[in-house]
């Protein structure tokens, strides 16, 4: 074996082809990913299979950070930079440079106590440019679909539902998942190649984070 | 022109391509609400100097030589590649299939981008050459289309001619298709903006991921260069070469060069990413047919 390597095994792929297939983990730390999380999978060439869902710490590593969040600036604005938060690694790795350092910013913003005025006017431009793409919700469209919705939905939805929140000042009660996401991921994410179970596992940031709550946590 | 010219190529490629990144550093920090100053401006330079004196970071078990000549050959490639543009009216090596070199060393793109990803050992790195090949599977029977049909416009496969042949109207405007076809390809050769998937962070930068160091810079600094070689033959094959009023035809060709150029920058920070597999299709079912058809009217509107 050189230098201590296996050699690629051989095995059918999805559409029944003898390809090499190789043991991959993706996580537990990598650019624009849920920290902690960690999917050991087979891969084929750039399509994954038999994906097994893991964490590595502490399972919500993010939600203490919101609580406190929440409390200094409102659950209003902690909201809506939560969900911006999500947002910007999901346009990292969609690859729209632009959109992600601009929701960044204004997630930065929001957390800095800027005024609502000029907040509500970015994120209504942001949420214009950024929910009227076609390009993107061509991407995103029909993959990991939870509950009959898919990834471009729940980007979407986080769009709405900040610009609502910043401007109406409460909080904007966030959609539940049917199930645990580390129980949903190896389902959804069976047959995706690379970049779309990118997209996914961005898409359910906000809940393997624990910036929103899913169905069966119970915050103390 | 004369030979020792050949040797202003290469810093000359360089200083053009170090505008475009600084163009495309002043965008970055636009769209990051940072304000844009000298510092923002001269961060290229300073990226370079930093990335030639790190060291490298080494995979397990590269296959080094082939990694490092995919590397090269990208520099290498855009440098004979701009060598048939003419700057305004002749180019540094005349050639009476210029066209065709251009193509030529286009080509060797497919080598080595596939080689710069997978020489790493690195997933990565495989993933992201791999999706290069599949990219260069889509545009380049339509980028051959479009350079044929400006040659056809002209009767000629060298440079210098098609530039001359638009001395009464420019090709841009009677084979509009054509000339789009052209930078999109340019924008997908050098796998930039909306055709970046290969170096995508979604694959941990693709067949940027293992590269640091001087391997990285030759690889960011052939990427720059292919824009910049892309965008300077657009100008004598679609926009009339030095052709305008009052300047000099350098100047002119300068001109034309650097507003293809920073259009083609401007796309990164405006437009999304499209995946490899949707672009294929779109490829395919839409971008071949429009250029053959071009290609059939701009033959007739020739011969008749």
């Amino acid at each position: 074996m050189p230098a201590g390597l296996a050699m690629a095994d051989r095995a059918p792929d999805r559409d029944g082809l003898q390809l090499d297939v190789l043991r991959i983990p993706w996580g537990p730390a990598l650019a624009w990913w849920p920290a902690g999380l960690v999917l050991t999978s087979r891969m084929h060439g750039d399509v994954l299979t038999e994906v097994e869902a893991s964490r590595i710490g502490a399972p919500e590593p993010a939600a203490a950070h919101w609580r406190q969040a929440a409390q200094v600036y409102g659950p209003a604005r902690a909201g809506a930079a939560a969900r911006l938060d999500s947002l910007s690694r999901l346009l990292a790795v969609a690859g729209w440079e632009a959109e992600r350092l601009r929701a960044q910013h204004i997630r930065d913003d929001l957390l800095a106590g800027e005024p609502d005025l000029v907040l509500i006017a970015r994120l209504e431009r942001l949420a214009g440019r950024v929910g009227k793409s076609r390009t993107l919700a061509w991407m995103t469209r029909g993959i990991g679909i939870v509950d009959e919705t898919d990834v471009a939905n729940r980007y979407l939805s986080w769009l709405t539902e900040s610009v609502d929140a910043v401007r109406s000042g409460t909080a904007a009660p966030g959609t539940d998942l049917p199930d645990e996401p580390l129980r949903l991921l190896p389902r959804i994410l069976g047959g995706l190649e690379l970049s779309a179970m990118r997209l996914v596992v961005a898409s359910l940031d906000p809940w393997l984070t624990g910036a929103l709550p899913h169905a069966g946590v119970h915050h103390r | 022109m004369p030979m020792w010219s050949v040797l202003l190529l290469p810093p000359g490629l360089l200083l053009v391509s170090g505008w475009a990144a600084a163009l495309s550093a002043a965008c970055q920090a636009h769209a990051a609400g940072r304000p844009v100053t000298v510092a923002t401006i001269g961060r290229p330079v300073q990226e370079a100097t930093r990335l030639l004196v790190i060291r490298r970071r080494r995979t397990r078990h590269p296959d080094a030589l082939l990694w490092r000549v995919g590397g090269a050959t990208l520099l290498m490639t855009a440098v004979l590649a701009a060598a048939v543009v003419p700057l305004g009216d002749v180019p540094i090596i005349g050639s009476e299939v210029g066209v065709v070199w251009f193509n030529a060393a286009e080509t060797l793109l497919w080598a080595a981008l596939w080689l710069t990803g997978w020489g790493a050992n690195s997933v990565s790195g495989l993933v992201g050459g791999y999706r290069f090949l599949a990219q260069a599977l889509a545009y380049e029977l339509p980028l051959m289309l479009a350079l044929i049909t400006a040659a056809i416009g002209a009767a000629s496969l060298d440079v210098v001619q098609i530039a001359a042949a638009q001395d009464r109207l420019w090709f841009v405007v009677w084979m509009p298709v054509a000339f789009a076809v052209f930078l999109i390809s340019a924008l997908a050769l050098s796998f930039w903006g909306p055709f970046s998937q290969p170096s995508g962070a979604d694959a941990n930068g693709g067949v940027m991921a293992e590269l640091s160091g001087v391997d990285r810079l030759i690889v960011l600094a052939g990427r720059y260069a292919w824009l910049t070689a892309a965008a300077g033959m657009s100008v004598p094959l679609f926009l009339g070469g030095g052709s305008g009023p009052l300047l000099p035809s350098w100047a002119w060709w300068s001109v034309k060069t650097l507003a293809v150029l920073g259009l083609l920058v401007l796309v990164r920070w405006r437009w999304p990413l499209v995946r490899v597999d949707r672009f294929e299709e779109v490829a395919w079912v839409v971008l071949l047919p429009a250029i053959l058809v071009q290609a059939l009217v701009v033959s007739v509107i020739v011969v008749f």
